[in-house]
């Protein structure tokens, strides 16, 4: 063969060597950034304070007398509602992390990072912590200094690779944008985007992630149910891997009505500390609070939306038979804008749609609503009934917390606004 | 009888064509004859019964037409053992189908191609394809499309049985699909390899190559599923891959 023949041949083999893609891809993502402190200190810090301003609000608690509204991470504002024309900021508790709490009576349970705490309100200006059950969710995580990761910053962060950087096998494990599984295990942040109600003294919310049901108290984070001892000394009594995406806990009866986002999950609660699936209705993956009427009856709203954290195009209003756990059926649903939390006070549920208003339907007979009325006037993530007056309703709204006075007639009149 | 006049006719013809284009490849054939034996020379001259022909060894010999199973003109041939040869002139078509891929992704290729033997060594073509490959690029995946349409060129290093050729296609690949998660842009191409086209007794002629496949290309893709939100990747590559692939060249 001529030699300029055999370096040809010799240059084509060199050529069909190169086996990789090259060039750049710009990456666009949600970064998580660990925010590291000192959490000892976080943990022994005191625990009520003068009152602040509502900056970023979360669950609401309505009692007779008092208004608890949460800032996210921070702890709970205290209001007193004795006049609900008037409420007036008393203080703040400080709960380190805090999203979600439960008022039980005189008994509050707040999550705090990674642990439980339990908080004596008997006097609501002096609170006593009664236990805190440390690492419940997780272990701690420590940077060289001896810090623990305590939150992350999210934030949107664009960079360009090589693609064939090993990073970028790095970046698409979730690692920058979830830090392993530990983000995972806490409680994380509400899908409802402003404040929304926890319970009153009267009754139970949509949205909770804790609850107390006959001296126990079950919260849920993503996956794990972790059962406290609530009468007691608020031992943890068990934790239990029983599902997924889970993101709202009801207890009626000897049942738990969990949450998640593509499915209603049934519990049998007949021994408390180890719960045993009754049955699961799936649905389009979605945000999905979960109101049981009776043991026969719930009420589920499915919510989702671009560019939100429940991506999809489905919001609807379900009726479900729920009589038989192992066989939960469909009777109604009807087509929404954007349904979050929900309330049915009398023989009227009120569905809050956000800025799309809120749906009133007719729930004379609680398996067959019909439709009465969207009042788009009233931007609503969540309503709540007060707990001894009939005539006044809360509804959490974008720019507030708003006290309506209902009349015969069932109009609204605003007779207050805690403005966030 | 008819059979016999008819090769007596193209033998006269292609002595005529030997003497006015006085090319030494004219009037050169390959028989093959009822015996089993295969003879290449020049005919020298034919009647109804018999044809003499001077051997590629400087002998003559006289044939009966009668014998003669087959006769071609190898001045288009390029002759082989057991009569099995290479054309060396004329169109041609060619249909392929190449697998492959890079260290982590993989590809398909289906070709069909038409082109011209220039000269005995260099052929030229034009064709176009359906191609297939996958992208990775962190842990999003995707699978892109495309249609190169792209000239062709075909340069042997000997004249063996397995004739070694080098070759490339030089051309622009048009992307022709999209998803919900996923866009793409089309840009150019380029495939330059080496491989052996197989010399046989029939017009169907087998080719297999190695190649590297070039192919520009941009576009978006969304990884949904790495974490609690998404990862967009703005890409702008070259897709680098190396091929394998088995074509069919029919005249």
């Amino acid at each position: 063969m001529k030699t300029y023949h055999f370096l040809l041949l010799l240059s084509l083999i060199a050529v069909v060597s190169c086996t990789e893609d090259f060039g750049k891809t710009t990456v666009t993502y949600e970064r998580a950034t660990a925010i590291y402190g000192d959490l000892e200190s976080f943990r022994n810090q005191a625990l009520f304070t003068a009152s602040r301003e509502i900056i970023d609000p979360g669950k609401i608690f309505i009692g007779d007398r008092y208004l608890l509204i949460g800032e996210e991470g921070e702890g709970i504002h205290v209001f007193d509602n004795a006049n609900p024309e008037n409420p007036t900021n008393l203080g703040f508790i400080q709960i380190f992390g805090n999203r979600e709490y439960f008022l039980d009576g005189n008994d509050l349970y707040a999550e705090s990072v990674y642990d439980m705490v339990k908080i004596d309100l008997t006097n609501i200006r002096q609170p006593q912590l009664i236990n805190r059950v440390t690492d419940v969710f997780a272990q701690p995580q420590f940077n060289d200094q001896g810090e623990a990761i305590i939150g992350f910053n999210y934030g949107s962060v664009t960079e360009e690779y090589d693609v064939n950087d090993p990073d970028l096998q790095w970046l698409g494990q979730g690692n920058e944008t979830f830090f392993f599984d530990f983000n995972n295990q806490l409680i994380p942040k509400s899908a409802v985007p402003t404040s929304f109600a926890g319970n009153s003294s009267d009754g139970i919310g949509t949205v909770n992630r804790i609850a107390s049901h006959e001296g126990f108290v079950y919260v849920i984070s993503r996956s794990e149910l972790s059962i406290f001892d609530g009468a007691g000394a608020f031992d943890l009594l068990a934790k239990r891997n029983i599902s997924w995406d889970m993101e709202t806990v009801y207890p009626l009866e000897n049942k738990l009505f969990i949450g998640t986002r593509n499915s209603m999950e049934v519990f049998d609660i007949t021994n408390p500390t180890s719960p045993e699936r009754e049955g699961t209705y799936f649905h389009e993956t979605s945000c999905d609070p979960v109101l049981p009427i009776n043991a026969s009856t719930a009420y589920v709203t499915l919510r989702t939306g671009d560019f939100s954290e429940c991506p999809g195009d489905t919001n609807e209003l379900l009726v479900l038979d729920v009589s038989s756990a192992w066989n939960t059926a469909e009777i109604q649903s009807f087509e929404m804008a954007s349904p979050y939390g929900m309330s049915l006070i009398g023989n009227r549920l009120y569905v809050g749609e956000g800025a799309n208003g809120l749906a009133i339907f007719d729930a004379s007979d609680n398996r067959n609503l019909s439709l009465i009325e969207r009042d788009r006037a009233v931007e609503a993530y969540d309503i709540i009934p007060h707990p001894s007056r009939a005539d006044i309703i809360f509804i959490a709204g974008p720019t507030g917390f708003s006290q309506y006075r209902i009349d015969e007639a069932e109009e609204f009149f605003l007779i207050s606004n805690v403005a966030f | 009888m008819r059979t016999r006049l008819f090769i007596a006719v193209v033998g006269l013809v292609l002595i005529y064509s030997k003497a006015s284009a006085q090319n030494q490849a004219t009037g050169q054939v390959v028989i093959d004859y009822a015996d089993g034996s295969l003879f290449q020379g020049t005919i020298i001259s034919a009647d109804q019964n018999t044809m003499q022909i001077r051997l590629t060894t400087g002998d003559t010999i006289s044939m009966q037409l009668s014998m003669i199973k087959k006769m071609v003109n190898s001045g288009d041939h390029l002759m082989k053992r057991r009569g099995k040869f290479h054309y060396r002139s004329g169109y041609f078509g060619l249909v392929s189908v190449a697998v492959g891929g890079s260290s982590t992704d993989a590809s398909a290729q289906f070709d069909a191609m038409a082109g011209y033997r220039l000269t005995e060594r260099i052929t030229l073509g034009f064709g176009i394809a359906a191609d297939i490959h996958d992208l990775t690029i962190g842990n999003s995946w995707s699978t892109f499309n495309y249609n190169p349409i792209y000239g062709y060129g075909r340069y042997y290093l000997n004249n063996s049985n397995w004739r070694l050729f080098a070759d490339t296609k030089l051309g622009y690949a048009f992307a022709n699909d999209t998803d919900f998660s996923e866009e793409h842009t089309g840009g150019m191409y380029f495939q330059p390899g080496f491989g052996f086209h197989i010399a046989t007794k029939g017009k169907f002629k087998p080719l297999i190559s190695l190649s590297s496949l070039m192919l520009h290309t941009k576009g978006t893709s969304t990884d949904f599923w790495s974490g609690p939100t998404p990862i967009t990747h703005n890409f702008n590559v070259w897709l680098s891959r190396v091929v394998f692939k088995i074509a069919i060249e029919f005249k």
